[in-house]
């Protein structure tokens, strides 16, 4: 068991589940908002990612693995709720971004086959992958082309999600009138940019060794958590009615 | 439209004062690094010339029109016109006179008393200048002579603000007193650019109906944008904190 694989995954399952925990059980912001309200997309996104995080630590990974009959079948659930948190995430910003092709393109019929296509193809690498015992993430064969697939299948789903994201969301965060919501917006960019970022310089990776793999991992647990506080903010100004407050009467000058 | 740094240790030889950025820090109060690179860069800003007037107890006026840039300053009244005046007098002042003139009764001056009119620069000051002085063309003539694009001339309106090399070129064409587009952009006191103690309050007092009447119409126009434009900034801001939040 790594420290280095363990510890950042048990921070972002922290900074997730508390994050999701607040936007669902705040009396303000109220579980029927954030289940059934306009911002349920982005509560769903973030109970999946709590749950993909949860199945990673490996006392709940050896725990699942002796329930599915596929060795490693834990890392395949995990990655699928990480697919299906970055199907929400992305559907439900670009309605709130306002941009009908980032939502074609993330929910629409072309997001949907994309999909499809990484789901199946984790599947597929999964089965030709020889590993015999269970390894959160599959950090022991990572070696093996199967798993450098598999891993880059993940990357990329999530770099095709967010691409159309980001022009939307650093627009917001030069125009957004509230200053809480630039800066939400500019975090919301600068994870994307950052997941982007690491999908396409995945071959620079392979050449890694040692320790040094894990400094590229920690660069998209940076990207997951600048999106998460970026949409912590959003619900914080909600909270406190910001939109409200900041922008009352335009005729006050006290 | 910074001074040139030549310009700028001529000007302080001939006042007899030292030209190191360490004296003059000491003198005015500007960070020495600040004054470092002005000089070094050979641009000094106008803020600085001011300053060391203002620490010498130096006309700020003369100070600056010994500078190529601001020689014009003195080739017109350096007091503000009665239009210009006005132009700075808050909205709901305006609106106060208005009231005041409609019924003695019903709204006594003496409701007043003892209560200062609202300080300028405040919210649109600069644009109602602007507007104040305008021929028809100002921002078209003010970005020619600056070479700067029109909408940069209204992101600065819309902040409040104006570069003095703008406010020198809206004065130069509304043809009015240099000195005042200084005031209104706070680069000098209203003292310093030949404004009496109560300018504005005794222009509010002899203003004519019509004429006040016209200025409240025509700030009135400008409230309903920014009304507009507060009421659409705050049903976005509740739209993305209502979608994300």
């Amino acid at each position: 068991m790594n420290p280095l694989t363990v510890v950042p995954v048990s921070l972002m399952l922290i900074l997730l589940g508390s994050l999701t925990f607040k936007r669902i059980n705040t009396p303000v912001l109220g579980h029927q908002h954030a289940l059934q309200g306009k911002a349920s997309g982005i509560a769903l996104s973030g109970i999946f990612l709590t749950l993909a995080y949860l199945l990673l630590l490996p006392p709940v990974y050896m725990g699942v693995e002796a329930l599915v009959p596929l060795t490693n079948g834990t890392d395949l659930i995990s990655k699928y709720f990480a697919l299906v948190a970055v199907a929400f995430l992305g559907g439900h910003l670009s309605t709130a971004y306002g941009s009908p092709f980032a939502r074609r393109w993330t929910v629409g019929a072309p997001g949907a086959a994309m999909l499809g296509i990484v789901a199946t193809g984790l599947l597929g690498t999964l089965l030709a992958t020889k590993a015999p015992n269970p390894s959160p993430q599959l950090l022991d064969y990572a070696a093996q082309p199967s798993v450098r697939l598999n891993t880059w299948l993940v990357l990329a789903y999530v770099a095709y999600i967010v691409f159309p994201l980001i022009k939307p969301a650093f627009k917001d965060s030069r125009k957004n009138p509230l200053r809480v919501g630039r800066i939400a917006s500019g975090l919301i960019a600068a994870g994307f940019a950052l997941s982007l970022v690491r999908a396409f310089t995945y071959p620079v990776e392979l050449s890694a060794t040692g320790d040094a793999t894990y400094l590229f991992m920690i660069v998209s647990y940076i990207s997951t958590a600048f999106v998460v506080i970026g949409l912590a903010l959003f619900a914080y100004a909600r909270k406190n009615r910001a939109a409200q407050t900041e922008l009352g009467s335009a005729l006050s000058i006290d | 439209m910074p001074v040139s740094a030549a310009e700028f240790r001529e000007w302080l030889e001939g006042r007899s004062l030292s030209s190191s950025p360490t004296a003059l820090s000491a003198l005015t109060g500007i960070n020495r690094g600040t004054l470092n690179n002005q000089l070094r860069r050979g641009n000094v800003a106008e803020s600085t010339v001011i300053a060391i007037a203002r620490a010498t107890g130096m006309n700020v006026i003369d100070a600056l029109s010994v500078f190529s840039p601001y020689q014009v300053i003195k080739t017109r009244p350096i007091e503000p016109s009665s239009a210009e005046i006005l132009s700075q007098v808050h909205h709901a002042d305006l609106m106060a006179e208005l009231q005041f003139r409609t019924s003695k009764k019903h709204y006594p001056r003496e409701l007043r008393t003892g209560i200062d009119l609202i300080p300028f620069p405040h919210d649109g000051s600069v644009r109602t200048w602007i507007d104040s002085i305008d021929p028809g063309d100002i921002r078209q003539q003010m970005s020619q002579e600056t070479g700067m694009a029109l909408t940069y001339i209204a992101t600065q309106l819309t902040e409040n603000k104006l570069n003095p090399s703008l406010a020198i070129a809206a004065s130069r064409a509304g043809g009015g007193s240099f000195a005042t587009g200084l005031v209104v952009t706070e680069l000098i006191t209203p003292a310093e650019g030949g404004w009496q103690i109560r300018a504005r309050e005794d222009e509010l007092l002899e203003v004519s109906d019509d004429v006040l009447v016209e200025a409240i119409s025509a700030r009135i126009h400008l409230l309903q944008r920014r009304v507009k434009q507060r009421k659409e900034a705050r049903e976005y801001a509740e739209k993305m904190t209502e979608l994300l939040g």
